[in-house]
């Protein structure tokens, strides 16, 4: 079953001064184009946070996270080629936690489909009485190990679509935690986990999204 | 994160610690959060993606080898490509060695489909100074663990 939309995320855990985080700032340090700069669609910088889309690509940052995200799949590799970029300019940035994150929302064609879905993860028999009337899923979530040798864990939340779509959202989460013997390590340490993992976890989420959907779809 | 395009902008307040929530005293700022503005409704349907390595370069054109991102397992492809495949913004970064994403698919849009072909180089900072002292020392701790005999290595 191929995903009607997806997309990526990668978010860095640490302390931020959002304002620093214009797109010509990006520009300066070759990070963006001075084209996809000048053309940025800036939503806010302020102190407490920065957001805008360049270039297909969407950063926001707050003091004590950023992220950097993609909806169209063929972008989804330079949210990879921008953390490596900002963080290789910051190196020496305090960061505690990365996350990587896909979201594959795949369609179906009937409300009768999606009751079946949901019904399938998260059987309403179940909160029928309790909760004095048909119940419905909102959303559900799962938690994972992550591949060997990482810390952290892996969130997979599948969420139905509400009318006038009907669908199921599912999302990869992967929280990565620093080494054990350090809590807190510089960006460059977590860049260095991302390129090792980056593959691995894309293959994995996908897999993971099909493979759950398929099987609340009844399929073998 | 992306804004839904058919609603106003939300208000929201900010702490200083930076969570979004009701107003909560002097240190607070109102903000109002602006929606990126609409853009037509469309959606990549992305049927090759190769990343490429500029091997060389000359006249009006250069050569790559690609790698195929949808089927890792497919044997890498060389081409030819010309340089005006690629945006002026992107341009001075054609050179040898030189990592760009090739991406050739259809885009639905409110005009009808599209067939699109995208070239995309990578970028990526240079060294920063603080970067490079880090480096230079991390080699002059090697250089002294395993000694500096100027006399190895190929003559």
């Amino acid at each position: 079953m191929k995903p009607q939309a997806q997309s990526a995320s990668i978010v860095m855990t640490g302390a931020f001064n959002p304002v620093v985080f214009h797109p010509s700032w990006f520009a300066l340090n070759n990070l963006l184009s001075r084209r996809d700069a000048e053309t940025a669609e800036v939503r806010l910088i302020v102190p407490q946070m920065a957001a805008f889309t360049a270039g297909g690509l969407q950063v926001e940052v707050r003091k004590e996270r950023f992220a950097a995200s993609a909806d169209e799949p063929q972008d989804q590799i330079r949210v990879r080629d921008l953390i490596q970029g900002v963080f290789g300019v910051l190196a020496e940035t305090p960061v505690t936690q990365l996350e990587l994150l896909w979201a594959y929302t795949f369609a179906l064609e009937t409300e009768a489909q999606r009751r079946a879905v949901s019904q399938r993860l998260a059987p309403t028999d179940l909160w029928a009485t309790a909760l004095g009337g048909p119940p419905s899923l909102v959303a559900l979530t799962m938690r994972g190990a992550l591949s060997a040798g990482l810390r952290g864990q892996l969130d997979v939340t599948l969420e139905p679509i509400q009318p006038p779509s009907y669908g199921i959202k599912v999302e990869v989460h992967h929280v990565i935690h620093g080494s054990k013997q350090e809590a807190t390590m510089t960006a460059d340490g977590f860049v260095e986990l991302m390129l090792e993992h980056w593959d691995d976890a894309r293959e994995a989420s996908s897999r993971i999204a099909t493979e759950v959907l398929g099987r609340a779809r009844g399929n073998p | 994160m992306s804004a839904r395009h058919d609603q106003p902008p939300s208000v929201a307040w900010l702490s200083d610690a930076g969570s979004l929530s009701a107003p909560a005293g002097d240190e607070a700022v109102a903000l109002v959060v602006a929606p990126t503005s609409p853009t037509p409704e469309s959606a990549f349907d992305l049927r090759q993606h190769w990343e490429g390595t500029v091997l060389e370069v000359g006249g009006d054109g250069f050569s790559v080898q690609l790698k195929d991102l949808l089927n890792p397992s497919a044997p890498e492809e060389w081409a030819e490509l010309y340089l005006d495949d690629v945006s002026a913004g992107d341009q001075e970064l054609v050179e040898p060695g030189a990592v760009f994403y090739w991406s050739i698919g259809y885009e639905d849009t409110t005009r009808g489909r599209e067939h699109k072909s995208v070239l995309r180089f990578r970028r990526l900072p240079g060294w920063s100074k603080q970067r490079l002292a880090g480096l230079k020392a991390e080699a002059e701790g090697l250089r002294a663990y395993f000694g500096d005999d100027s006399s190895a290595g190929v003559r």
